[in-house]
């Protein structure tokens, strides 16, 4: 817990990434938006057996990642956090489907093997995307892009605050925790019977800080109804960018790509 | 230039902070706000700013008069750096922090990063431009939470004591470049040979009242008057 404040900045460091120049990072937020949206959209959209017509989807973070230079463990790292849910949400499956769904060297794949792993490959897939589309803009032109599409103000500011709340409130209970820690002489940790006093604390130091932050950013003329941007327009690069990445995915959506392996193999 | 005339504030529970306070300070002026814990030293820099509102009285910067319509306007002149940095600095990167304000303004982002680079290069912490907040160092913090006022171009500065942890070597460099700064300057403060080296005018603050308002060479060694303000006098 000591080094918490050395974690705060981890969980920000993928959108440090997002200030690096590169031929996507160039690219406007709309675009990148609108891509992220439907690659999840057309992922979701394959029914839940499927894996093979899905395979090919992969292309799209590797080939974005490459050209963005993202480095793979960051992703990899943040995307393991959440293999534990997916993983839980497929389980069932295994258990309660037992059909066959193929042989594989003599093994009997059940439905349900089948079905966790698209579960967790689609996952895979989803997070990636918009874990990118972070790493390759800045949140504030995420936000700004959201605002400008219409979205209700007040989920975006939410979005906002949530987001940089985080760091907040992990940094005043790092504060409560050694101070508490320092002078308990037990060593072991927060003891059951302060821990509603250290909530209670915690709450009311953040919510505090909170309101000093926002005081702060109203004396630099923060107005989220200001916070929209001006306008920046598509440029045709942005066009080709947007023409690269959704019309290969709508073909392997209407594309049966089965067919195209048996060729290959 | 900051005008205030008779302004007192008391917070919801009743606290009246400070009351019927009157001072001004000039363009290019710097001026110290020297008081105990708790004498509204706080208060009133953020009522200045608008965010604490004044029950009653005048603020004006510049001529224009503070009031719901000016409020931006009053803001945008008014750079106002808090006493802890870690409310300043909230976003990912200290560029995004310095560009936080710029943004605001409006301004396209190529103007944005122009004040960015100019802020943090006249401040000497260009380096830290791609860095975290959360990595830095408390002296590079206080400094660059200064960007992110400086950006904004403002005619006026307030401090809400600058020197609140920081080690010699910081403060040392803090007060130098506080010294270069060529904005009319409001500095919160009980630090007072920070205070003596950084302003010519001293401003004392007791119980949310100006007790006394001179030279800060002299208020500062008056033991009598330091003494009934609740710090300690400089020998
Ligand atoms: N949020 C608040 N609610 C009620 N009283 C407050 C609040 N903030 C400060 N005060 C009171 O107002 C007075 C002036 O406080 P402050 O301006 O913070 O002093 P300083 O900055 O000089 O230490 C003190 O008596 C303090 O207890
Ligand atoms: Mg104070």
């Amino acid at each position: 817990m000591a080094d918490i404040r050395s974690k705060i900045a981890d969980i920000y460091s993928l959108e440090q990434l997002s200030l690096k120049k590169s031929w996507v990072h160039d690219r406007h937020p709309l675009v990148k938006l609108a891509s992220t949206f439907l690659f999840i959209i057309l992922v979701v959209s394959f029914d839940r057996y499927e894996l093979a017509r899905l395979a090919p989807f992969i292309f799209y973070p590797v080939i974005l990642m490459a050209l963005s230079e993202t480095p793979w463990p960051i992703v990899l790292k943040r995307f393991a956090l959440t293999l534990p849910f997916c993983l839980f949400a497929g389980i069932s499956n295994v258990i309660f489907e037992r059909k066959t769904a193929f042989i594989l060297m003599g093994l009997n794949i059940s439905v349900g093997v089948v079905s966790l792993f698209s579960i967790v490959f689609r996952a895979f897939l989803c997070v990636t995307a918009v874990l990118l589309l972070i790493a390759v803009t800045p949140m504030s032109r995420i936000t700004a892009q959201l605002r400008r599409l219409h979205l209700p103000d007040i989920f975006v500011t939410l979005f906002e605050m949530l987001y940089r709340y985080i760091a907040v409130l992990l940094g005043e209970a790092s504060t409560m925790y050694t101070a508490y820690m320092l002078r308990s002489t037990e060593f072991k940790g927060l003891q059951m019977r302060h821990m509603g006093s250290f909530a209670g604390q915690l709450l009311i130091r953040s919510y505090d800080r909170a309101e000093r932050v926002y005081n702060a950013m109203k004396c630099r003329g923060y107005d989220s109804f200001a916070a929209r941007g001006k306008k920046k327009r598509l440029s045709a690069a942005d066009y080709l960018y947007l023409a690269a990445t959704c019309l290969p995915l709508i073909a392997l959506r209407i594309i049966d790509v089965r067919a195209a392996y048996s060729i290959v193999f | 230039m900051i005008e205030i005339k008779n302004i007192s504030v008391t917070y919801p529970d009743g606290t009246s902070a400070i009351s019927d306070i009157s001072l001004a300070i000039g363009d290019g002026e710097s001026a110290a706000l020297i008081g105990a814990n708790g004498a509204g030293k706080t208060t009133l820099l953020l009522s200045i700013v608008g965010v604490l509102p004044a029950e009653r009285g005048l603020i004006s910067v510049d001529g224009i008069e503070l009031g719901k319509k000016s409020l931006s306007e009053v803001r945008r002149r008014v750079g106002m750096v808090f006493q802890d940095p870690d409310d300043q600095l909230f976003m990912p990167l200290i560029y995004d922090d310095v560009a936080f304000g710029p943004r605001n303004l409006g301004l396209s982002e190529e103007a944005v990063e122009k004040r960015v680079d100019a802020a943090l290069s006249s401040l000497g912490i260009a380096h830290l431009r791609d860095r975290s907040s959360l990595r830095l160092s408390g002296g590079e913090k206080r400094i660059a939470a200064i960007a992110t006022v400086l950006a904004m171009e403002p005619t006026m500065m307030i401090f809400d004591e600058p020197t609140a942890f920081l080690d010699p070597k910081a403060r040392r460099n803090l007060i130098n470049l506080l010294r270069r700064l060529p904005h009319g300057k409001l500095i919160a403060t009980h630090d007072l040979s920070f205070a003596e080296e950084v302003c010519p005018r001293a401003i004392l603050l007791k119980n949310g009242r100006i007790f006394a308002d001179g030279r800060t060479g002299e208020l500062i060694r008056d033991d009598r008057l330091m003494d009934e303000c609740g710090v300690e006098a400089l020998r």
